[in-house]
């Protein structure tokens, strides 16, 4: 029996033949064991892997659904702003909470300073939201309640099995790019979301410029709340802010995160220790560190980062913070190219480099160049 | 013949249009409720294709995710579960070929172990031919294990399957094909006395 023929025996058992082939199978089974036998087999090797049985984690079925949930939360607003109040009627009754929560986040810092008031924060609708960039929005890409597990090596690309989701390669052909899938969130489940997380954020506003790419992510993960807050107290020193610039952004930048980071006190909250205004704080680090945990599997994914970084650069009045946003944006152009080598994504990862190296207020040029130097032999 | 219906763990259930249109309408517990049914099946698609657990946690949620923003495109007269479970597979077989996921290498085995309950086939291939079988599945292209997981598992059609991976129907046959040939080929030894044993026992 020939390959051809036992190829048309397979799709004979999935019934994917055509009426006249079919009846061409069916007669020459009738007078061949052999035939039979392999198509028994075949079958029993369907039924035989069908069976075979799938073994998840104890308990993990048990809050799938709930972490799923907690993904949709930001991206509630797949609904657009026609059906919002619809929405905003069907969250749960603790969500209102959680708002007051990030209400109170965002005022303190503001009251404090006895600055502007929060109202900007608030009245983001979801009709401003869909022309802003989702850079400042951007959910993090970490599922709730299960931390990475392990630190990476720098030059290593992140594992797969890291539990952050990433956004893989597109379904084919149906899906816009990352950035503009993302509207962005209300302010209830961005406070929901970050509650996990709290007490890592004194860490990360900025690295200095030595660090590598990853290691921020790793202290994300690894660190404790002593060198966190060691670390919040480092960083706030190098970040004075300049109050006045500060401002500025604030009123110039329409978006609520934007906002409720110029307009926290990192000076004070980071002198404070973490725990006197986490809130100011975790609001200000938000966007740093979402940016952080992103780490896509696909090249669309990762020039959807480098997008963000550079969004965020361009509002960040910190020199030392949009530095490092910018470097951050050369390290996704360059992982966008590392993803799926494609040569335009090398280009533009040269191009990105290239043009820090240009600036004159570039920080961290010999980090830039090394990327810039290993960069042949990774893909 | 071979084939056993799949399994109704995920199964439609009477209201499941009602809890679709409560989802499009932003019903984020409706959908949660559409997640809980189909979450098996769903993360059994990908494990079965990426073979690891944290990936296939990782395809699961982002499948569901994927279909709640798409929920609009959704036809609700249509079962959820193998739109649901073609978007997982796209996902999966985008992962495992993912430059990334080839420089780490494929995770070998053990992604499926015997468990304590077996399935009607499992009381007739004993412990031994489940796990060369699982290997000879694991040692499968990761294309092949695709469309053979989206044949064998989900039963889907050759058209869906296409669709599902982005090939033609005519791949998907010769895929299939291969891919069943080389795992009757592992599985043959045992295959032998459980027919035997079967044909003894069902009639």
């Amino acid at each position: 029996v020939s390959a051809h023929e036992r190829e048309r025996l397979s799709a004979y058992l999935d019934g994917e033949l055509a009426p006249a082939e079919r009846a061409t199978v069916e007669t020459h089974l009738a007078g061949c064991p052999e035939c039979n036998a392999f198509l028994a087999e075949l079958a029993a090797v369907d039924e035989a892997a069908a069976a075979l049985p799938v073994d998840a984690p104890e308990g993990y079925f048990d809050t799938f659904p709930a972490r799923v949930r907690a993904r949709l939360q930001p991206a509630g607003s797949r609904v657009r702003a026609r059906t919002a109040a619809l929405q905003v009627r069907s969250v749960p009754a603790w969500t209102w909470a959680v708002a007051a929560a990030l209400l109170l986040a965002v005022i303190t810092p503001l009251t404090l300073r006895q600055a502007r008031p929060a109202a900007p924060a608030q009245e983001t609708r979801p009709s401003d939201v869909s022309s802003a960039p989702a850079a400042i929005v951007m959910p993090p890409r970490q599922k709730l309640g299960v931390e990475p597990a392990e630190p990476k090596a720098p030059a290593a690309p992140p594992p797969a099995s890291r539990p952050r989701p990433s956004p893989p390669a597109a379904v084919r052909g149906s899906e816009r790019p990352l950035a503009m899938q993302r509207p962005a969130p209300t302010a209830a489940p961005e406070a929901r979301r970050d509650q996990p997380t709290e007490g890592r954020f004194a860490a990360e506003p900025a690295a200095p410029p030595q660090r590598s790419e990853f290691a921020l992510a790793r202290e994300q993960t690894a660190a404790d709340a002593e060198t966190e807050g060691a670390a919040g107290g480092a960083v706030g020193g190098v970040l004075s802010p300049d109050s006045a610039n500060r401002d500025k952004v604030e009123r110039t930048a329409p978006r609520a995160a934007v906002a409720a980071e110029a307009a926290s006190p990192m000076t004070s909250a980071a002198s404070a220790g973490h725990e006197a205004t986490p809130a100011g704080l975790k609001a200000q680090a938000d966007s740093f560190r979402r940016l952080e945990a992103v780490r896509p599997r696909s090249a669309a994914g990762w020039r959807s980062v480098r997008e963000q970084w550079k969004a965020l650069a361009a509002t960040e009045t910190d020199p030392v913070r949009a530095d490092e946003a910018r470097v951050r944006a050369v390290i996704a152009a360059r992982e966008a190219w590392r993803a799926e080598g494609d040569v335009d994504d090398e280009a533009a990862f040269r191009a990105e480099a290239l043009s820090y190296l240009r600036r004159g207020d570039a920080r961290q040029k010999p980090r830039v160049e090394a990327l810039l130097g290993e960069a042949p032999r990774t893909p | 013949m071979g084939h056993s219906a799949h399994p109704p763990q995920a199964g439609a259930g009477p209201d499941e249009p009602f809890l679709l249109a409560r989802a499009r309408q932003g019903d984020l517990a409706a959908f949660e409720e559409v997640v809980r049914r189909y979450q098996h099946r769903v993360y059994g698609v990908a494990l079965r294709i990426v073979r690891a657990h944290d990936v296939a946690d990782d395809v699961a949620q982002e499948a569901f995710v994927r279909a709640w923003r798409s929920l609009d495109r959704f036809d609700l007269g249509r079962p959820f579960g193998p739109w649901v479970c073609r978007i997982a597979a796209n996902l999966a077989v985008n992962h495992v070929r993912s430059p990334r996921a080839r420089e780490e290498g494929l995770p070998d085995g053990h992604a499926e172990t015997p468990s304590a309950d077996p399935g009607p086939l499992g009381a007739i291939l004993d412990a031994e031919a489940k796990r060369v079988l699982d290997e000879a599945v694991a040692g499968l292209g990761p294309e092949q294990r695709a469309v053979f997981v989206l044949r064998a598992v989900e039963e889907m059609s050759y058209e869906e399957i296409a669709e599902a991976l982005g090939i033609s129907p005519g791949t998907v046959m010769s895929r299939l094909f291969r891919a069943r040939e080389r795992l009757a080929r592992a599985l043959r030894p045992y295959l032998g006395a459980a027919s035997v044993r079967r044909k003894a026992g069902t009639s």
